[in-house]
């Protein structure tokens, strides 16, 4: 049995008291405490969404709100308790830091237990803390940013987050600094019925150029826990922002989360999102293309296994001239799951010249399973382009064939084909994901082929 | 089968085609030719029921004067319907800055053995081709008719031809 105790593990279910109680906890100002409790309020008027996903299992009174696993944050892995530090350890966290990375936030369960940054950068200027620490030190640019990429209301689940978040990152990038090697928050949630609720805010002042890499994952459970987090971006004039996520949660997970980013005058902002776990996701990351020549991109990765429903997508919404978004998505399905995509592309009036392209391509790979694609196209100026095409097919005989002739067995040869498929997009995530990602495809093939 | 619709003046068309038969081939041409303010909608839905069908989807459109058009396609395949083939296309010019054009193409697939795809495009007349025209002595709004009809030819000589 564990040995670890928690500081503090709230009963299940969600009322004022609670969110009034983390706010203390937390010691946070007032007014993050009335946003909390205005977004509460319309949490509770709000209802689900009735597309996408089905989250009639969701049961948001079965569920522990605030887990705090320690007092404070640590600056070292020898002053974590031995069975979380364990955890990461198996994660390869620790590992991945000495060598490929600038920084790193650990979080499990509610809170971010462990922070590192290089000293070269801290030195630069750059900031990157827990969304709660910089609460305390930044209060002003938290409260000018916060809530102002996703508004309280934006949506049932986002306005939960607003109501209980914790945890997550809070970067800040000095204008004209390049961070090289890549930021990273890895979220773990830790606990049967959890609730994890990060709230991170990236803002990448003019002309600088930031990676900020995420990963989750979570322990088998026989009961499912819920993972919704908001993450906003500013992306201000020439800034470059890469946002990449790996998710493999527990396939009992709802990962249900709102990601946005408000891209200025220039400035890029690319989603590379992977999502190979959780029982049922539902994520759109999405780029406001404000300033001119603004561009966005996202290139997504499905992976839809037994049980499994991933409903993602991107969203771009070109408001000035001469911006250009692009969104490839790639989808497997197997063994009963189910891929959708699901994106809008919006040229708003005013937006001449902008270009917007959309490919979307699944594979299915049994007859248990499915994939749907539902774009959404709205053009509303003239002197805009748009471009859209999906396709949803089998793995080709032909090339199993000509693999199998070389001596490859079936199964062998289907998961090069498919890891072939995914690629393009695997060459854009960082190598020790891009390794775990090969090696689960080549797992989930396993026995695939009958 | 061959079904041939045509939208030129604003209102709404449903076309639905049901793929009951093992062989059925179905083909669908649409044009949607905004000229006037109002809304413009075509909704086309190729159900799969059954394997051994082919669909194709052709539509083609125009927004101008104030037109809003919209057209949504939907490729459903069932879970049984096997070695389906279907290809949903639409694409429409936006003519002026007063129109505006929403393109929906959807897939709906439950079956491994099949090849479905959709390809949309929104986009305005090539300043180039205006430019080519207009270099050979015609003015732009000629021109602009010119390509327009151009872009339209394919639906419209497969509309007119009773193959």
């Amino acid at each position: 049995m564990s040995s670890f105790k928690y500081v503090y593990k709230s009963g299940k279910g969600l009322n004022e008291k609670l969110v009034r109680e983390i706010s203390s906890l937390k010691k946070e100002p007032e007014w993050m405490l009335e946003k909390r409790l205005e977004a509460l309020k319309i949490f509770n008027d709000l209802s689900l969404p009735e597309w996408g996903a089905d989250l009639t299992g969701v049961d948001f009174s079965n569920i522990h709100y605030y887990l705090k696993p320690l007092q404070n944050q640590k600056k070292s892995w020898k002053d974590i308790p031995d069975e979380v530090r364990d955890t990461f350890e198996k994660i390869g966290v620790p590992k991945a830091e000495r060598e490929v990375l600038s920084g790193v936030k650990a979080q499990y369960d509610s809170e971010v237990i462990y922070g590192s940054l290089k000293k070269s950068l801290e030195k630069k200027g750059i900031v990157f803390l827990s969304m709660d620490e910089g609460l305390v030190k930044y209060p002003e640019l938290v409260k000018k940013y916060w809530g102002s990429v996703v508004p309280l209301g934006d949506n049932k689940l986002a306005a939960l987050n607003s109501a209980v978040w914790s945890g997550g990152s809070f970067v800040y990038v000095p204008k004209g600094v390049d961070v090289g090697l890549p930021l990273q928050a890895y979220f773990r949630i830790n606990t049967e019925r959890a609730g994890q609720f990060e709230r991170t805010l990236i803002i990448a002042d003019e002309g600088s150029k930031v990676h900020y890499v995420e990963g989750c994952s979570a322990p088998a459970f026989s009961t499912g826990s819920l993972h919704s987090a908001v993450v906003e971006v500013i992306v201000e004039k020439k800034a470059k922002v890469t946002y990449t996520t790996v998710q493999n949660w527990y396939k009992n997970v709802y990962n249900l989360v709102t990601k946005r980013a408000f891209v200025k005058e220039e400035g890029e902002m690319r989603w590379v999102d992977g999502n190979l776990g959780s029982r049922t996701t539902m994520k759109y990351p999405s780029c406001i293309l404000a300033g001119r020549k603004a561009k966005g991109e996202m290139l997504s990765i499905a992976w839809a296994g037994k049980g499994q429903h991933q409903d993602t997508g991107a969203k771009m919404i070109h408001l000035a001239p001469e911006t250009t978004s692009q969104i490839i998505s790639k989808s497997v399905s197997k063994e009963g799951g189910r891929a959708s995509y699901r994106g809008l592309v919006h040229i708003n009036k005013g937006a001449t010249g902008a270009k917007a392209k959309v490919v979307c391509d699944a594979l299915i790979l049994d007859d248990e399973s499915r994939s749907d694609t539902y774009p959404t196209n709205k053009i509303f100026e003239n002197g805009a382009s748009l471009e859209h095409e999906a396709t949803v097919g089998k793995i080709g005989e032909e090339q199993l064939f000509y693999l199998m002739s070389r001596g490859i067995k079936a199964e062998e040869a289907e998961a090069m084909i498919v890891n072939g498929f995914l690629e393009p997009i695997m060459k854009q995530i960082p190598l020790e994901y891009a390794i775990e990602m090969n090696k689960l495809v080549e797992m989930e093939m396993e026995g695939s082929v009958g | 089968m061959r079904y041939k619709v045509t939208l030129d003046k604003p209102g709404k068309k449903d076309v639905v085609v049901p793929f009951l038969k093992k062989g059925e081939t179905a083909e669908v041409l649409g044009l949607v030719l905004g000229g006037k303010r109002g809304d413009y909608e075509l909704n086309v839905i190729m159900e799969h029921k059954v394997g051994q069908t082919k669909g194709r989807v052709e539509i083609r459109g125009f927004a101008k004067n104030g037109a809003r058009v919209k057209v949504t396609g939907l490729i459903k395949i069932d879970k049984k319907a096997q070695e389906v083939d279907d290809f949903l296309e639409m694409r429409v010019l936006m003519l002026d800055d007063k129109s505006w054009a929403v393109v929906e193409p959807r897939l709906e697939i439950e079956a491994n053995q099949v090849k479905a795809s959709h390809a949309a495009t929104v986009s305005k007349i090539n300043e180039e081709e205006l430019f080519y025209l207009a270099s050979r002595g015609i003015d732009r709004e000629e021109a602009e008719e010119l390509i327009v009809d151009g872009f339209l030819k394919d639906i419209t000589d497969k509309i007119k031809s009773n193959v």
